[in-house]
């Protein structure tokens, strides 16, 4: 039996080492040119952002992609929380819809933070961030959920009529065809009205020629 | 002190952790929150106290830590505030230790558990100050020569 294991071992052995030698593997950097040209990234951004992509996508396989725990782990340090939001960017980013990011996917979707990406891509992403259930606009109930959650994280507890009363503001806000929901175009009001609503989707360190260098450990506070 | 703006639920979805990106970059932010019923003007002059008694300048080994916090109040309702507080610079541990002792003990009078009734809801108004506690604490603990 286990003489038949070794055997089956070795056969899987040898036929991985052929598959690795056919497959162009990890779909490596193979032009930073092209993601140069179709993002805001410069060359040498994109060659940064790889060796950041490098890094994330070994941490629990080595396969070149990144998977949601490898994704989780990147984000939180620990595989162990479970994140609304962390869940629904994995999602966004993965535009293949099969549960792993490749570079390409993953320096897409960045391209989208960094601060000379276009305030429309911005703003359409945080729209889908937000559309919980995807169906196109914002409901009331996922606000509540996503402010749930938020609070949640910090520890903190609202009550709910505080919550409600909140979401009240919100809505009576951006809700301008008062039909219960935040479609696009009333979202995108919203933010160009509260142009701070948009602050997590940029990412100043984007602009850094080298993402992976280690920000000084002590540096000027700002407000 | 910045001009108050109404309360947005989105801007308190957008403070969350878990949509920072920036922590695919670096060390992790370390933030905290709590929140009171007590005046704005008492809980910064409590911080600041406590930012006082741990200001002890001391060496070893020749090194000096230096730990800056930044510290925002938002205004909920007229009775409630949120406190962030946030690690600015210097060491985690510190940080996380400065929070444990230092900070809780200090605040523990001024925080919430029970929520007061809401009063008016037109009321709610955001307003937004910040304040910076510089502190130097005695790099003892992290330099392990």
């Amino acid at each position: 039996m286990l003489q038949c294991l070794e055997g089956v071992k070795q056969l899987c052995g040898v036929l991985l080492k052929c598959c690795d030698l056919d497959l162009k593997q990890p779909k490596g950097l193979e032009d930073p040119e092209i993601l140069a040209r179709e993002t805001v990234f410069s060359v040498s951004e994109v060659e940064a952002l790889y060796e950041l992509f490098k890094k994330i996508s070994s941490a629990v396989i080595d396969d070149g992609l990144i998977n949601k725990e490898e994704f989780q782990l990147a984000l939180f340090k620990t595989n162990k929380k479970e994140s609304l939001f962390a869940d629904r960017v994995f999602d966004l980013f993965d535009t293949k819809h099969n549960g792993i990011l490749g570079f390409e996917e993953f320096a897409r979707a960045l391209s989208v933070f960094h601060p000379n990406a276009p305030l429309d891509e911005k703003i359409d992403f945080s729209f889908q961030l937000y559309d919980l259930k995807q169906q196109g606009f914002i409901e009331r109930q996922e606000v509540k959920q996503m402010v749930v959650a938020t609070l949640a994280e910090s520890g903190m507890n609202l009550s709910d009529e505080v919550i409600e009363s909140i979401i009240d503001k919100t809505f009576e806000e951006a809700d301008t065809k008062h039909d219960g929901k935040i479609d696009k175009e009333e979202w995108r009001n919203l933010v160009l009205r509260h142009p701070s609503l948009l602050k997590n989707m940029t990412l100043q360190y984007l602009n850094r020629s080298n993402c992976l260098k280690k920000p000084p450990t002590v540096y000027k506070a700002s407000f | 002190m910045r001009r108050p703006k109404s309360l947005n639920a989105f801007d308190i979805i957008a403070s969350s952790l878990s949509f920072d990106l920036s922590e695919l970059f670096e060390e992790r932010g370390e933030r905290m929150h709590f929140m009171s019923g007590a005046l704005v003007a008492d809980i910064i002059a409590k911080l600041e106290e406590i930012a006082g008694m741990v200001s002890i300048e001391a060496t070893r080994n020749g090194h000096k830590g230096a730990l800056a916090i930044s510290s925002k109040v938002f205004e909920l309702t007229r009775e409630l505030v949120m406190v962030q507080v946030c690690k600015k610079a210097g060491d985690t541990a510190e940080y996380r230790r400065f929070c444990d002792n230092e900070l809780k003990a200090g605040m523990r009078g001024l925080v919430v558990d029970a929520l007061p009734p809401l009063v008016d809801p037109d009321e709610c108004i955001m307003w937004h100050c910040c304040c910076l506690i510089r502190l130097l604490i005695p790099c003892s603990h992290r330099c392990a020569h």
